[in-house]
């Protein structure tokens, strides 16, 4: 019970440690693929597979950790309320792109991956690729995926998108500032956010709408999209 | 002009001193405004009403039958609440800030686990890759051309 109790904590404290030092490591070299979670996670990992810890051990902790993804999935509730005042005339077309984007999202990400043989699993860990990590693994654990490809994959997407987003939209026309805000929000999530924020204040609002919103239409539409490709006998 | 400003921060600042040289000690990075901090009760009091959010959401998911994660469906109630102002947003401020602020370290955990799956990642990272990299971009150019195109031009 005792020696339980100090695994715990133990792990706790590795993995706030681990994610302070890469938080500093990240500000220091400014390199955006150095992303924390994802240096923190290989770090952790190496860590002990080296030690010949098991991850069952590890959790014992890491889920004290996990546990407030809940009441901080809830907490997005208050940038959503700050934010929806600024968008004002335009929320009807911010629901309706944010719908269809929600769509396109699940579908391309299922539909490349059932196309490249991916197995069933993998498919259903993919649909949640555009929302939020912490409902992203809400989703996929709902889903039948794996919720830790699930935060990785939302992860590295992030960072892909906060990159490539700003120069693909100017190339293909979009000049509306809410618009670019959103459509970073929505592929990119949080780190998409942060680049949002970057380019200016409407731009960011945007990005912090469509975090909130395109994780409310995934979470409806994914179980749809995966039960339209099981009928279709896509997922095996 | 200076002379007058120091003793009067000095005089009023003796109870605040620690916050002070917390604020600095954190104050690393220049650019950063520095986190606000509260007190520590209402703390827990925003932390309550987010787990209160939760526990309405979670009940309202499963006794609705709503194919939605109790968290999700929390979140839209507390921006509902906050909007129809049943709540001032400092009663959910202070946790609510704190948790976002250090959400990334709350799915380091769930990522960890990511070192049971290292088979599969060995067969299938390219369809992986791909797929996050189409869907990604995919969702970029939807968004952003769809809202210009609908959007009241600006």
């Amino acid at each position: 019970m005792l020696r339980e109790a100090v695994q715990a904590l133990l792990a706790v404290g590795a993995t706030v440690g681990t994610y302070a030092l890469a938080g500093r490591l990240y500000r220091r070299l400014g390199y955006v693929f150095l992303h924390p979670v994802l240096v923190s996670i290989v770090a952790l990992i190496l860590a002990l597979e080296a030690l010949g810890v098991s991850y069952a051990a590890y959790d014992r902790g890491g889920r004290l950790l996990t546990f407030f993804l809940g009441p901080a999935v809830v907490a997005l509730g208050l940038p959503l309320h700050r934010q929806t005042g600024e968008i004002g005339r335009k929320a009807k077309a911010v629901l309706v792109s944010l719908l269809v984007g929600s769509a396109v999202g699940i579908l391309s990400a299922c539909g490349v991956a059932v196309l490249l043989g991916a197995s069933p699993e993998v498919v259903r860990s993919l649909a949640p690729r555009s929302v939020t990590t912490p409902i992203a693994i809400e989703i996929a654990k709902r889903a039948g995926g794996l919720p830790s490809l699930s935060a990785v994959v939302v992860i590295l997407s992030g960072v892909f998108g906060a990159v490539v987003g700003p120069p693909l939209l100017r190339a293909v026309g979009v000049r509306s500032r809410t618009a670019t805000g959103l459509a970073l929000g929505a592929a990119a999530h949080g780190v998409g956010t942060a680049r949002a924020v970057e380019e200016g204040e409407v731009e960011a609002a945007g990005a912090g709408i469509a975090i909130g919103l395109m994780g409310v239409a995934t979470a409806v539409l994914v179980p749809l999209a995966l039960a339209l490709l099981a009928w279709l006998g896509a997922l095996g | 002009m200076k002379e007058e400003d120091s003793p009067d921060r000095d005089g009023a600042g003796s109870a605040s001193a620690p916050e002070t040289v917390a604020l600095e000690l954190e104050g690393m990075e220049p650019a950063a405004p520095g986190p606000r901090r509260y007190p520590w009760w209402r703390y827990a009091v925003s932390l309550g009403v987010l787990l209160a959010c939760l526990l309405a959401g979670s009940a309202l998911a499963s006794y609705g039958r709503l194919p939605l994660p109790g968290s999700v469906l929390g979140m839209l109630l507390l921006a509902a609440t906050l909007h129809l102002r049943w709540l001032p947003v400092a009663a959910v401020e202070p946790a609510a800030d704190l948790l976002l602020r250090h959400m990334a370290l709350l799915f380091v955990p769930a990522g960890v686990g990511l070192m049971l799956q290292f088979d599969l990642l060995r067969r299938e990272w390219l369809p992986i890759v791909l797929a996050s990299a189409a869907s990604t971009l995919a969702v970029l150019v939807t968004v952003g051309w769809l809202q210009q195109r609908l959007e009241p031009d600006a």
